[in-house]
């Protein structure tokens, strides 16, 4: 178990962005699973619960949000680490994202290492 | 409109108006004669009766026949004799009478003497002034007759009782005739009361008769004064009345007159215009009723003219001037409906305004996600290559990738900038509040543009004070200082200095950015926070900008509760000072704490 590498779900409806972080995470150290849209992500959480997710809030069908107060109702992905990331920056959407159970977010446009290291942050390595 | 009415008459004028001559001297002097004349043929009559034998009736009857003759010659040349020699006739009349009588031997108490006593009394009654005047010259008459002829014994007595008597007559008829003076007197009065109540009372009063077409038969003098037309014109002229009559109400008006005088009609009322002599208008209200006899067989009418021109025309102006009233309310209420209209239409264009208002949130929202997350890729990517992450880069690739990541760069900062914009104008700029050590954003600001001094050979120096920390938003206020010592950079030629100081001042946070650069034009000053403002030297030297650093600075400042001004010389440089309350608990506006980092 000691060498799985941690499991991180990215939800982004860009494929560019979604590729981006996958790369960057990838080679960093971590296996990533890319969902298109809101419920793709809820049904792959679900299907194999990662250690950590990367959602979009502008999402087609479920967004962020939506996804993370889903996530947030499951037994299994009740103390899974959420976070969110916007290009929205209004102090009420970051409210909104509190409320629904995220733990962090990340404005867009981010740097890809900031991201990287945030996500280390969050999983204690 | 001025009535033509007298309204007073006073007592005296009342007196001095003429009646009717009621003692017609003449009348009474030919009455008088009648009554010589009668008195002759009483006479005669009397001598023919049987009686006691007389020593001269013959004498007697000639006399008496003279008496009789003269009267009668008097009463037929009458109209040719003045007053006094009436006065003189009767007087010799009476001595004539007297004589005969006394020279017949009659006695005092003798019948014939009573006829001419109540003649005399008769001619008293009837001339009181001229009673005495008589009575002086019967008096006369007599005496002269006592002291030519003396009377037999007894006789004498006798005639004094005439005398007497004759004066005492004239005394009672005196008193009699004062008190039917009185009552003459009176009765003028009266009747003068009355003249004045008809002929000076503001009302014009007539009498018409009912023909056709009901010709006038009295009418008060006031008439002269309303139309101008004499009472005299008016009796003279039947037709003046249809005439005068204002030719819409002629027909209107004639026709009622005509059924005011139908056999059972009793009255009749109008209000017309009649057309003056001098061309005015006269409103009139006419009334009358028909005067009838003891068997209800109609006589005449009676009835008076109202002037009630004052009347018509303030009854014509108030109704002018309701239809005025009535207009403008009208009017107000087309108004009120236009307005109303006017509101809905307000109403409907809020409710526009207020949909556009929330589809430019909704777009601003939506603009900054999609140029984000393009700028998100961009710049990952840039980044995964320039560390080398996709194979090494030779020092060109790596120079033009440097120039697609500052650019980049600009892209998010202006894409950031506008967002900023965006929410300010909308009023949704809120800050996270915090507490802020500015003397640490500042240096960390310094650090962040001393490359960029740097590379401009700009001497970039920080100078702090002690001071406290202040609520404000850390971000914020950081982008501010950037945006001032940037902005001075940019403005300094090589060479020059910017000067950064931070302290505390009167309960304020000061910061102070002072360059060396172009300075900005006095004209130009008060531009320069405006949004895509830039100064003319900006534009002409081509210093990058977009014209919103200063507005968004602006903006800032002013969400903190504070103050920026700046002093500017041209060519010496230009000193931006922004100075924020220290003891400000909760900057407005505020929406929310700060959140997550």
């Amino acid at each position: 178990v000691s060498d799985r590498r941690p499991l991180v779900l990215v939800a982004d409806d860009d494929p560019d962005i979604r590729s981006l972080v996958a790369l960057r995470l990838e080679r960093s150290g971590y296996e990533v699973v890319a969902a298109g849209d809101g419920e793709q992500a809820l049904a792959a959480a679900l299907e194999r619960v990662p250690d950590l997710a990367l959602l979009d809030v502008m999402m087609p069908k479920l967004d962020g949000y939506e996804v993370t107060e889903r996530l947030r109702q499951q037994e299994a992905t009740r103390h899974l680490p959420v976070i969110l990331l916007t290009a929205r920056v209004q102090e009420s959407d970051i409210a909104r994202g509190v409320e629904a159970g995220a733990d962090d977010y990340v404005k867009k446009p981010f740097s890809t290492s900031e991201l990287r290291d945030r996500v280390q942050a969050v999983l204690g390595r | 409109v001025g009535t033509p009415f007298r309204q007073r008459v006073s007592w005296k004028e009342l007196r001095g108006l003429e009646g009717r001559p009621r003692q017609d001297p003449r009348l009474l002097a030919r009455f008088t004669f009648y009554l010589y004349a009668a008195g002759g043929a009483l006479t005669l009559i009397t001598l023919a009766l049987p009686g006691p034998p007389n020593r001269n009736e013959l004498a007697l009857a000639a006399l008496a026949g003279c008496a009789y003759a003269s009267s009668v010659g008097v009463l037929l040349a009458f109209d040719r004799l003045r007053m006094w020699s009436f006065e003189l006739l009767a007087a010799l009349g009476t001595i004539l009478i007297t004589s005969t009588l006394y020279y017949a031997g009659e006695s005092v108490g003798s019948y014939r003497l009573f006829y001419f006593w109540v003649g005399l009394s008769a001619f008293y009654f009837f001339s009181r002034p001229r009673a005495f005047l008589q009575l002086a010259f019967i008096g006369l008459a007599y005496g002269v007759l006592l002291a030519v002829i003396p009377p037999p014994y007894g006789a004498l007595a006798n005639w004094l009782v005439v005398v007497v008597s004759l004066a005492v007559a004239g005394v009672l008829v005196s008193l009699v005739t004062d008190r039917l003076e009185l009552l003459w007197e009176r009765e003028r009065v009266v009747e003068a009361r009355y003249r004045s109540l008809v002929e000076q009372i503001p009302l014009v009063i007539y009498i018409d008769a009912l023909d056709e077409p009901s010709s006038n038969i009295y009418t008060s003098p006031q008439i002269e004064g309303l139309v101008g037309y004499s009472p005299e014109e008016w009796v003279e002229d039947p037709e003046l009345f249809r005439k005068l009559l204002h030719p819409d109400d002629r027909k209107r008006v004639m026709g009622e007159i005509a059924r005011s005088h139908d056999a059972d009609a009793e009255s009749f009322c109008s209000e017309y215009r009649l057309l003056a002599r001098d061309g005015r208008v006269v409103w009139l209200h006419d009334e009358a009723v028909t005067v009838r006899d003891e068997n209800g067989h109609p006589l005449y009418a009676q009835g008076y003219l109202l002037d009630i021109t004052a009347r018509k025309l303030a009854e014509m102006e108030r109704e002018r001037l309701l239809a005025a009233e009535q207009r403008a309310r009208t009017e107000a209420e087309r108004a009120r409906g236009a307005f109303a209209r006017q509101n809905a239409d307000l109403v409907r264009l809020n409710e526009r305004l207020l949909e556009l208002d929330r589809l430019k949130d909704e777009f601003v929202a939506l603009v900054s996600h999609e140029l984000r997350t393009p700028l998100t890729s961009i710049r990952g990517y840039l980044e995964l290559v320039l560390e080398g992450e996709a194979g090494d880069l030779n020092d060109e690739q790596r120079q033009f990738l440097g120039v697609v990541e500052r650019n980049a760069h600009r892209l998010l900062a202006l894409v950031g900038d506008l967002l900023f914009l965006a929410q300010m104008e909308a009023g949704k700029l809120s800050l996270e509040v915090g507490a802020v050590d500015l003397s640490a954003i500042a240096a960390e600001s310094v650090e962040t543009a001393r490359p960029l001094a740097e590379e401009k050979d700009v001497t970039l120096t920080l100078a702090t004070g002690p001071l406290a920390l202040i609520a404000g938003d850390r971000a914020r206020l950081a982008q501010l200082l950037d945006n001032l010592i940037s902005n001075g950079i940019k403005f300094t030629p090589s060479g020059g200095r910017v000067d950064v100081r931070v302290r505390s001042q009167r309960g304020s946070a000061v910061i102070e950015v002072r360059d060396t650069g172009m300075g900005i034009p006095s004209d130009e000053q008060q531009h320069l926070f405006e949004r895509f403002f830039r100064t003319s030297r900006a534009t002409e030297q081509a210093i990058p900008g977009t014209g919103l650093g200063l507005a968004i600075s602006k903006a800032i400042v002013h969400a903190h509760a504070g103050r920026i001004t700046l002093t500017s010389e041209e060519g010496a440089g230009t000193t931006f000072q922004v100075s924020i309350p220290i003891r400000q608990a909760q900057p407005a506006p505020l929406e929310q704490e700060e959140v997550a980092s």
